[in-house]
């Protein structure tokens, strides 16, 4: 009987030992029970309440029984030595400035006062940022690219300021795969040959910390965002706008081009370049046209139509005698005493020309020469002693002016003889007919003042 | 007892002569808690006052001259501001220097007098701006 009850009691202690099933452990018999997993992940969050931190912890397995499990952390603190995490569901969590951010925290699983499980971590490594918000992409037309903004809360943070970010799309429908994009600013652009045309795409951003000092995981993604690519353009066809306006440029071109052409000769190169004036040409539009029948010649054939008539009987001796040879005119009252006169008369009244004797100075007006070009009109005509035919006291000659001469003291060509001068008669060169002595005199006289003057125009 | 009590009156004595050798600190590491961390906790001290207001008068020439008298500045606490050792910049530096330095001592704070109870702004202000001045000296001093 002994032996037969020490059997069942051996069997039967087997038979529980290798019946049971693996962890399963009586109430309160922790011991023999295959611990749980109690491994535990946890981040912080710097500033998410001005100067305040986030600490938040949890267990990796989710199925796990957390009744009665707490986290604490420990060390790295700044006027504390621990403190306990917040319970919400199955997060834990401690909102605090407390933090000291140097070294490294104990944050242990606690079940009542017994440590389950413990992990050391420094509170600056294991930092995960803010998500991203606010994220727009607009169409830029003219660039044929979407330019992407959003808000990195981070930028208006103490500790830490310099993050990195990353923008992922795809279209909407067909699940693809992500398409990815990383970036230190808050803003991109996609360029639209990228993309498909006329498509719907989905667009998201999220952050990570990019410092030496702290460092950690990505954010939570932002919340989505669409946008739509536009149709796409004809194959072979172009933006009317740029060949248009090229076209246009072009005939205005051309336009000018013949109109430049065409205007040249009359009225761009006068401009431009302005002919230099002709003399010739001027002087004849200065000069008023003679009239017509205007018959201004001193060429003595010229007034051979001319009817001359004595005016006066002179002495033509008398009056040349009264004329000394000098430079200045006579005066008045030797030439009263003369009483000569001599007027010689043209055809043409318009140009008279009147060689007055010294008599007639004071009383008729002097000399005139109503043509503009005489320039020897203000003198009387002088007698020149220089004359080699005139000698004092011969008398019987007719005096000879010289000085009225064109050869006068200038032998280059035949000086020819003068002919014997009436005053007041003006007999052409051609016409040698016998004459009185002081008729030819006077005609002389004139032929000479006339002719000398044709010579020295 | 007596034994007791005479080594204990040796080693307040020994610390009071013996000042800590920040010659072995690890300036790298002490160098970007304070470029990361602690600068940004004393200018939020000053709380936008003009640095140039302030007389910046103590200077150092070399790194570990320069946290000597920064630990000197920010851990212990002066007339006017007793509250100095208490300001998170003070206890980090504190944590800076004991996890970065070896052999430093945890020291006691010392506790003010009564006269140093009366907390004046301005003398707290200018001490603070005192130790970003050394601070300054010690990114700029050779080791």
């Amino acid at each position: 009987m002994m032996a037969l009850g020490r059997a069942f009691a051996i069997v039967f202690c087997l038979i529980q030992a290798v019946s049971g099933e693996s962890g399963n452990a009586q109430d309160g018999d922790l011991e023999d029970a295959e611990p749980d997993d109690h491994s535990f992940w946890c981040h912080s969050q710097l500033e998410v309440d001005g100067s305040q931190h986030l600490l938040t912890c949890a267990f990796n397995d989710s199925d796990i029984n957390t009744t009665n499990l707490e986290f604490q952390i420990c060390g790295a603190l700044l006027r504390v030595k621990c403190l306990t995490l917040n319970k919400l569901q199955d997060i834990y969590f401690i909102k605090t400035s407390e933090f000291l951010l140097i070294g490294s925290s104990n944050i242990c699983v606690k079940l009542g006062q017994k440590n389950l499980t413990c992990k050391n971590m420094a509170i600056n490594t294991i930092v995960k940022a803010e998500a991203p918000s606010d994220l727009k992409v607009v169409h830029r037309k003219e660039a044929n690219d979407f330019l992407v903004t959003f808000n990195a809360p981070h930028l208006k943070k103490k500790y830490l300021k310099k993050v990195k970010h990353d923008v992922a799309y795809r279209p909407a429908r067909g699940g693809s795969n992500w398409t990815h994009v990383s970036l230190f600013h808050t803003r991109t652009t996609i360029p639209q040959r990228k993309l498909q045309p006329k498509a719907v795409y989905e667009i998201k951003v999220r952050s990570i910390p990019h410092n030496d000092y702290f460092k950690g995981f990505w954010s939570e993604w932002s919340p989505s965002s669409t946008f739509e690519t536009p149709e796409p353009k004809n194959q072979g066809g172009w933006d009317p706008v740029l060949p248009s306006v090229t076209i246009l440029s072009l005939f205005s071109v051309f336009l000018l081009v013949i109109l430049a052409h065409v205007l040249w000769k009359k009225r761009i190169k006068p401009v431009v370049w302005p002919s230099l004036p002709d003399h010739k040409k001027t002087l004849e539009q200065l000069c008023k046209k003679p009239k017509t029948n205007l018959n201004v010649s001193f060429n003595p054939e010229s007034f051979l139509d001319c009817q001359i008539h004595e005016v006066k009987g002179i002495e033509a001796r008398d009056e040349v005698e009264s004329f000394l040879p000098n430079d200045l005119p006579p005066q008045p009252e030797e030439l009263e005493k003369q009483g000569h006169r001599a007027t010689v008369h043209s055809a043409n009244r318009s140009s008279e020309i009147s060689v007055s004797p010294p008599e007639t100075f004071r009383r008729e007006s002097p000399l005139i020469c109503l043509a503009r070009n005489l320039s020897t009109c203000n003198a009387p005509p002088l007698l020149s002693s220089r004359s080699p035919d005139y000698r004092d006291g011969d008398r019987n000659r007719p005096p000879v002016y010289q000085d009225l001469l064109p050869n006068s003291g200038n032998t280059n060509g035949p000086v020819p003889q003068p002919l014997p001068l009436q005053p007041g008669i003006l007999i052409p060169v051609s016409q040698r007919q016998p004459i009185s002595t002081s008729s030819v005199l006077n005609q002389e006289e004139a032929y000479v003042t006339m002719s000398s003057f044709y010579q020295n125009k | 007892m007596v034994l007791l009590r005479s080594l204990f009156i040796l080693q307040v004595l020994v610390r009071m002569v013996l000042t800590y050798n920040f010659s072995n600190c690890n300036f790298a590491s002490i160098t970007d808690i304070y470029c990361n961390i602690i600068f940004h906790d004393l200018t939020g001290d000053l709380k936008g006052a003009k640095f140039a207001k302030f007389e910046q008068i103590e200077d150092c020439e070399s790194k570990p001259a320069c946290l000597l008298k920064i630990e000197n500045y920010t851990l212990n606490p002066i007339p006017g501001c007793p509250s100095l050792p208490e300001k998170i910049f003070a206890w980090r530096t504190r944590a800076a220097l004991i996890g970065h330095c070896p052999g430093y001592p945890e020291t006691e704070r010392n506790d003010g007098t009564q006269e140093m109870a009366q907390e004046v702004q301005n003398i707290c202000l200018n001490q603070t701006s005192q130790i970003l001045r050394l601070w300054y000296s010690f990114m700029q001093s050779p080791e």
